[in-house]
């Protein structure tokens, strides 16, 4: 009896067809503790761009007789030491702090990619020249060379941002190359190579697609670690420089305070803690559903 | 009963995301001492998870029902400390790929002398010696030099015997051998089996051979427990059930074979369709949706194993009507 | 005839680089010179074990590694040569089928797409391609509904199914497949065989059939080479060199493949080889097989023997085997 058809108890296992990416998504979406993040997060940064309305004064609006007050219907946070709202100006030193953190995530995540793809594809002396720029930013103590770049570039928040890509963009590249050269030796790459495929469509259609997981995972811890940065440069006056409120500044203008009114130091230093944490368990959440590992049926 | 190993309903269960799995359904059997029994049957029959679930070596998500008496003791019942005393030294566990199963930073000497410090009482000396001595047994040539070096160092086949040294160190009643050769060559597959086989005779050992080559059982078996599904569909002596089987899976397995003496230019035999589900197995029997055989008593009844001769079990409704098969 | 594949004396060795400067210490000899002709329409069998070169040699002939010297012609055309214009037209007519039913296909593309993607790539439009796609889905004994699933929804025989599609959706006139089988259970490998040996009849095509199984091998071919260390050791047709084999290799690689059949397993006398495969970085000198051969003599370390044609076969060995010898005679009488 020969018989080269499979028959319908072969059928695949279930009704409906998920993609790689919808499998994952459902994936993510029992993890408890990284919807949750993802949830708070999300009202978090929420509260930065639009609770600010809600108040009726701005940022800059100075009251010197309002001085240093404690938290009230008026001034949910208090007022500082002379006299603007605090729950205003912490509000819109989020909005900066995330502001530079997604830029530097953008930034850094293009660069480090095609460097990182870059490296990976193509080996030899190309990946040697990359992987030791790569090394040499890497050992570098970074937040002393920061400092100085800071100093001298990073007054605005774009500025900063670059200058905090130059620094971070390693660490996406080395996760792409790593990837990339795991994939470039796989079955179905060499398959693409074999039915005639351009390296640039190798790249682009076959190994880039499985390279998003990974850097997806790394710019969510990436964003924890901007935010960090940010903070303690624009802390050491280094960063952002006032008026533009980020929440490392915020905690340098009222560090004087710290013996009378120990909160309004710490408040901005907790969110920017929280939103650290937030990522983080984020990009737990978002490795657990990408590791193929779990993926089977 | 000269049953070294008796084996009675053994059922294992996973727990998964999907539901149970039921990877062992209700496995009887016994291994006789000195005989090699071997468990063949293809991927997900269940056969290495009868192997792991009699050393006690799958994780909490499975469940294990029935018993399995070896020398005396209930090794489904038995506590964590008592098999810890089993392993290594009463029972032996040799694996398919002897690069993982062999840790590379230690010396293959040491390895060998740890599996003796761990169940007996003497000297690091004495225990390296005894590792020595039986690198020798499998036949590892210079084997003082050798036990000085790493894993790395030895090729394939070397391994492979190290291996089996360190299970045999301690000089146990029953070896488990799961798919012993599948990652060699065709040449150091003999080498290792003529090897274990040596072992074999100089020790009085028993070996429990799990494998899918039929070929590797044809030269080594003396019984066979053909799997299929997570249960045993037949069972019998090495002639009976290559050259008289009485079950309609064992005879597919056997035709789809590309024999080395058979007849080029036909097409083989296959068999249809693919093995059932675990999660969801089918009303009655396993192989009804592939068999040639099958008529509508088999998808509604589950099929028990019977006797068709002293030493001879099978599954199947229609053992009866349909005689030997060839 | 004109062969569809002529390769002659392909050479392949990669550098073994080791260090903070990967200063080059030596070589992998992975293909030390292999020549041998590949009919239209024949299936020629390549044997051998692990370092044989035997995937190196596949992938060597398309070019998906480069080999360092050597002639390979796909019906007459230079392939070696071709520049990259050249050499995507000749893809069209030579395709590979890989071993692993599981990483040869990319796990976030739908199957329509895995096997379209080498008409996306030579100009065809959607449309047409569409038709195409669910054609040859139906000659692989899939449905054309499976074309919208992803891979990990199908079990090993499927894929290596998805597989056989593709490579065979540019009509390719040579097809090399290197271990088609080795991953399945013999119950599916049945299967596939079956598949592989109807498109061959019915399209006509050569095949290039690497594998390590012997009676598989056996099953498929016409022709059979046997490798070892990166060099063809004997090349012939598929009965004699399975029942008249005259390299010592190819007589003790026939004695050790375990056959399914306890008679024949307990009566037959094997011939057991010492010692290990020596490394493809360090071959012996002389003859490869030398330091394992039963009936190896002083000549065969001086000289390498070349592939010489003895009785319609193609020997590399100084002291071949005789019409009705056997290995264990011989090697018993020089002992």
């Amino acid at each position: 009896m020969t018989d080269s058809r499979p028959e319908n108890s072969e059928m695949v296992l279930t009704d409906e067809s998920l993609s790689f990416g919808q499998l994952a998504f459902r994936r993510f979406m029992r993890h408890k503790l990284a919807m949750t993040s993802l949830v708070l997060l999300i009202v978090m940064i929420s509260a930065f761009f639009f609770a600010g309305r809600l108040s009726n004064y701005t940022f800059d609006a100075v009251d010197v007789t309002k001085r240093l007050l404690s938290p009230s219907r008026e001034h949910p946070f208090g007022t500082d030491e002379i006299g603007r709202d605090l729950f205003v100006r912490t509000m819109l030193g989020g909005q900066y702090s995330v502001r530079v953190a997604l830029q530097v995530a953008l930034l850094a995540t293009a660069l480090g990619t095609v460097l990182g793809a870059i490296a990976g594809f193509w080996g030899r002396w190309v990946d040697i020249a990359i992987s030791q720029v790569i090394n040499l930013i890497l050992i570098v103590p970074s937040l002393i060379v920061l400092a100085v770049f800071a100093q001298r570039f990073g007054s605005s928040p774009l500025g900063l941002a670059v200058v905090l890509s130059a620094l971070l963009w390693t660490r996406i590249a080395r996760v792409v190359r790593g990837v990339v050269m795991q994939y470039k030796e796989l079955e179905f790459v060499l398959a693409a190579k074999a039915v005639g495929a351009s390296p640039a469509r190798i790249v682009g259609r076959h190994i880039l697609p499985n390279v998003v997981g990974s850097v997806l995972v790394e710019i969510t811890l990436l964003l924890g670690t901007a935010i960090v940065l940010e903070s303690t440069l624009s802390f050491l006056g280094l960063g952002v420089r006032p008026p533009i409120p980020t929440l490392g500044n915020l905690i340098q203008q009222s560090k004087g305070a710290i013996d009378d009114a120990p909160l309004r130091v710490l408040l901005p230093g907790f969110i920017v803690v929280l939103f650290v944490l937030f990522i983080n368990f984020l990009g737990d959440g978002l490795r657990d559903a990408l590791d193929p590992r779990s993926k089977r049926q | 009963m000269n049953a070294l190993l008796d084996v009675q309903n053994l059922s294992v269960s996973f727990r998964t995301e999907s539901g149970t799995v039921h990877a062992v359904k209700e496995v009887s059997f016994s291994a006789s001492k000195g005989e090699t029994l071997a468990m063949v049957g293809e991927t997900g029959c269940g056969k290495s998870v009868t192997a792991l679930a009699l050393m006690r070596l799958l994780d909490r998500s499975a469940t294990i029902k029935g018993s399995a008496i070896f020398e005396g003791m209930d090794l489904v019942s038995a506590s964590e400390k008592e098999m810890r005393a089993i392993r290594g030294a009463k029972i032996g566990m040799i694996f398919q790929d002897p690069m993982t199963a062999l840790n590379p930073v230690f010396t293959v000497g040491d390895q060998i002398a740890e599996v003796v410090l761990v169940h007996r009482e003497i000297t690091k000396k004495a225990a390296r010696s005894v590792a020595v001595d039986m690198m020798d047994l499998v036949g590892i040539p210079d084997a003082r030099r050798r036990a000085t070096q790493y894993p790395h160092e030895f090729s394939g086949g070397m391994r492979q015997r190290a291996m089996i040294a360190m299970a045999i160190a301690n000089s146990p009643s029953l070896l488990i051998a799961d798919e012993p050769t599948t990652a060699l060559d065709v040449t150091v597959q003999a080498q290792v089996m003529e090897v274990l086989r040596n072992v074999q005779t100089a020790i009085g050992l028993t070996v429990l051979l799990i494998t899918h080559d039929l070929g590797l059982v044809a030269g080594y078996a003396d019984r066979i427990q053909v799997m299929y599904a997570g249960q045993l569909v037949e069972s019998g002596e090495l002639n009976q059930i290559f050259y008289e089987t009485r079950n309609p899976y064992t005879r597919a397995l056997l035709d789809s074979i590309p024999s080395q003496l058979g007849d080029h230019g036909q097409d083989l035999h296959t068999i249809g369709g693919s093995p059932p589900s675990l999660l969801s197995p089918p009303r009655g029997c396993q192989f009804a949706p592939r068999c040639r055989y099958v008529v509508n008593q088999c998808i509604t009844d589950k099929p028990t194993l019977e006797s068709v001769s002293p030493g001879h079990l099978t599954r199947c409704l229609r053992v009866s009507e349909i005689g030997v098969l060839s | 005839m004109e062969p569809a594949l002529q390769v002659e004396n392909l050479i392949a060795k990669y550098p073994i680089r080791t260090g903070f400067f990967r200063r080059t210490t030596g070589h992998v000899h992975a293909l030390n010179g292999v020549s041998f002709d590949l009919m239209p329409n024949e299936t020629l069998g390549i044997v051998g074990e692990s370092g044989c070169g035997k995937t190196t040699l596949g992938r060597s002939i398309l070019r998906l590694t480069e080999p360092n010297s050597g002639l390979v012609l796909l019906h007459g055309k230079n392939v070696r040569d071709a520049n990259s214009r050249e050499l995507r037209k000749l893809r069209k007519q030579m395709q590979i089928l890989f071993q692993d039913p599981y990483a040869s296909l990319n796990p976030r593309m739908p199957v329509n797409e895995i096997i379209g993607e080498p008409l996306a790539i030579h100009g065809v439009r959607r449309s047409e391609r569409r038709e195409q796609v669910a054609t040859i889905l139906r000659e692989v004994g899939l449905l054309p509904e499976h074309g919208n699933r992803y891979p990990h929804e199908f079990s090993g025989g499927q894929r290596q199914r998805i597989g056989i599609a593709r490579a065979l959706i540019l009509d390719p006139s040579v097809l090399i497949l290197d271990e088609p089988v080795s991953a399945l259970d013999v119950s599916i490998q049945a299967q596939i065989l079956n598949l592989l040996k109807k498109i061959q009849r019915q399209k006509k095509i050569s095949m290039m059939f690497i594998a390590h199984d012997l009676s598989v091998v056996r099953h498929v071919s016409d022709r059979v080479a046997v490798m070892y260390l990166g060099r063809i050791m004997e090349i012939g047709e598929r009965v004699q060199i399975y029942g008249q084999p005259k390299h010592p290799y190819t007589a003790s690689l026939l004695s050790a493949a375990p056959i399914a059949d306890p008679k024949s397993e307990r009566t037959r006398k094997r011939i057991i080889l010492q010692g290990d495969v020596p490394s493809p970085a360090n071959p012996p000198s002389g003859c490869e097989f030398r330091t394992r051969c039963p009936i190896a003599q002083v000549r065969c370390a001086e000289e390498r023997p070349p592939l010489r044609k003895i009785d319609g076969v193609s020997v590399a060995c100084h002291f071949p085997l005789r019409e009705g010898e056997s290995l264990l005679a011989r090697a018993s009488l020089s002992s």
